[in-house]
């Protein structure tokens, strides 16, 4: 066959094989693209886990400990906190300066690997309109307006299951994030935010101490595990303080008498509903986004 | 003679302008694919830089609520517009008193009539507490103290939550920079929006359809932003507060991003905010992107918990608060 016959051929084959460089560096593209926007990705996650985190601050500091507690700074006393309804420590630590071991007590850690569940414990059911107005017009007012189920609906009719939840983790979003919480002082945090599968460990050593080596394996993975993070650290400190309290609190000038929650003020014409912003855990002095890792967290 | 006829044998011409035509429409078929592919790759490389921009844009606008820095650069003291009196990042002086007071302490609660904290309908609340008494007068003193050093937005950045923003000065006086709307001259801290009388002058009252912000532009600096608010509930705006409908828009910073572009290479434009209005604390980041040369535009809006006021001077030793342990 002269070369002549082939000349065709070849062109379109060389055509093609351009394309099909093309392509390849557009997948090529596509992936470093893909991996750039993990970067922005496990960002918003780790902000995520801030918000958790400080919650999750909030409300340890009355709940979480048996019995109802009365905020990291006692407003009864200015002691160390939390206590119970009577005083009595619930952390075990120093009686004035709260250090002690163990998170809650100052110098303690909280690790907080977090994941959905199934249903949550005491979880209710998702159901917008459990008692739809009928649409038989032969029915009789109070058959149209009254509710034939109570609501909020339980997530499950068993009470101990409804109680229990479903702990198991959603499949494929475990292993996503996490945070932990070391108590600094009385009522200052700092708060480290991961997005990964490390489970809030601080290092190897650490996991490997509280029997977690088995997760993963080495210190060499965990490390490399690590590198893949995105980790934010920021110190924040928690007040007693509530807000939004008294938002249209009083039902008129000079009244004493009081709106019912999440009502709007219906004396005033253009009274706009209430924000239902009562912050019943305290609220936070400050917020401060570390530039540099701390030495310890 | 078969091999002489045999090298006779060739294409007709009807034949080989079949065949030149087919190899054509081959050749240009595959052509057209390649010009294609190019195209596409040329659209993908574009979108994929927007992308990547739009990305650089995100982590900019957080970067900069994390640090506060286009505020304050916490490198270079040129590009600190709000280190004067009166300004954000201005040393704070409480004479002694701490900043976060003893909540456990009865003389840190607000003792009066949250309604009416400058008139005595309910009696004298002077006799409670006063700028001059020692041991009670941690609340008038800090009103005063930081709305005058730091301004408005800081102000409620370091009050506590349950603040009712009324004082009495030395003499047991109302303040009258506190009188709200109802008093015959109002003062500069409270909004007309404030505008029924049955609501405490606490944190969701004084920021109901009210902003307070920070920022460094020229005009809102020379408008005295940090010791003024802009209404949003008031239409028209009036005269006496010009910035009102723009003050959003307008106040935020924005951020110098590639400065050495290419006119033809898409624009970036980040623009940061922080202000307080509508019962919350807003910390955003609004990220626009224009693309030149089809002039579609993108945009993304991010909030975020992050640094606060309070915090970002924190970062800054020198300014009327200790440093944090490393």
């Amino acid at each position: 066959m002269s070369p002549r016959h082939g000349a065709v051929l070849i062109v379109v084959a060389g055509l093609a094989a351009v394309i099909a460089a093309m392509a390849l560096a557009f997948l090529a593209r596509m992936r470093a693209d893909a991996d750039d926007s993990a970067v922005l990705v496990r960002e918003v996650q780790a902000r995520l886990m801030l918000a958790a985190a400080l919650q999750y601050v909030n409300e340890s500091g009355r709940l979480g400990h048996g019995e109802e507690a009365f905020g990291w700074r006692d407003v009864r006393s200015g002691l160390p906190g939390p206590r119970d309804l009577f005083g009595r420590k619930l952390y075990v630590g120093d009686d004035l300066t709260g250090i002690g071991g163990a998170f809650p007590a100052v110098g303690g850690v909280a690790r907080c690997p977090v994941q959905r569940l199934i249903r949550p414990p005491y979880a209710i059911r998702q159901d917008l309109v459990p008692n739809p107005i009928a649409l038989d017009p032969g029915r009789s007012w109070a058959e149209l307006v009254n509710h034939t189920v109570p609501t909020p609906q339980r997530s499950s009719d068993v009470y101990a299951d409804f109680a229990a939840g479903d702990r198991r983790p959603v499949g494929g979003a475990s292993g996503q994030a996490w945070f932990r919480v070391r108590r600094e002082d009385i009522d200052t945090f700092l708060i480290t935010c991961g997005s990964g599968v490390t489970l809030a460990f601080r290092d190897f050593a650490e996991a490997d101490a509280q029997g977690f080596a088995a997760a993963f394996g080495s210190k060499a993975a965990f490390d490399h595990l690590r590198a893949h993070e995105r980790l934010l650290h920021a110190r924040v400190r928690w007040s007693p303080a509530v807000a939004g309290n008294a938002h249209m609190h009083y039902r008129e000038q000079g009244s004493f008498v009081l709106n019912p929650f999440a009502t709007p003020n219906l004396p005033i014409a253009t009274a706009d509903d209430q924000p239902n912003s009562r912050s019943m855990m305290g609220g936070f002095a400050f917020i401060m986004v570390l530039r540099e890792p701390p030495p310890v967290w | 003679m078969a091999a002489t006829d045999a090298s006779r044998t060739g294409f007709t011409l009807i034949e080989l302008l079949i065949a030149v035509s087919l190899g054509m429409v081959l050749c240009l078929t595959a052509y057209a694919g390649v010009r294609s592919s190019a195209q596409a790759v040329t659209v993908t490389t574009r979108m994929s830089l927007e992308n990547a921009l739009l990305r650089d844009g995100v982590l900019a606008a957080l970067d900069d609520l994390d640090t506060w820095g286009s505020l304050d650069h916490p490198a270079d003291a040129a590009l600190r517009p709000l280190r004067g009196a009166g300004s954000p990042f201005a040393p704070l002086s409480l004479d002694g008193l701490p900043v976060d007071p003893d909540q456990a302490r009865q003389d840190s609660w607000f003792n009066g009539d949250p309604n009416h904290g400058n008139s005595q309908d309910g009696g004298d609340f002077a006799l409670l507490g006063t700028a001059a008494e020692p041991g009670r007068s941690w609340r008038h003193v800090l009103l005063q103290r930081v709305a005058s050093q730091l301004g408005y937005y800081a102000l409620i950045d370091y009050a506590p939550a349950n603040m009712i923003f009324a004082r009495r000065d030395e003499t047991g006086a109302p303040d009258p920079e506190f009188f709200d709307c109802w008093a015959a001259s109002p003062g500069a801290f409270y909004s007309p929006n404030h505008a029924d009388n049955t609501n405490p002058r606490d944190f969701v009252g004084i920021t109901r359809g009210t902003m307070y912000t920070v920022s460094a532009e020229p005009a809102f600096v020379a408008d005295g932003v940090h010791r003024r608010y802009y209404r949003f509930w008031d239409y028209p705006v009036t005269g006496t507060v010009p910035f009102s409908q723009d003050a959003f828009r307008r106040a935020g910073q924005r951020l110098a991003l590639l400065p050495l572009r290419a006119a033809h290479w898409p624009a970036l434009s980040v623009t940061t905010r922080r202000f307080i209005l509508g019962y919350r604390r807003w910390q955003t980041g609004t990220v626009v992107l224009a693309d030149p040369l089809t002039g579609a535009q993108s945009k993304l809006f991010v909030a975020t918990t992050t640094t606060t006021l309070r915090g970002a001077r924190r970062m800054r030793p020198g300014i009327g608060e200790p440093g944090d342990p490393p």
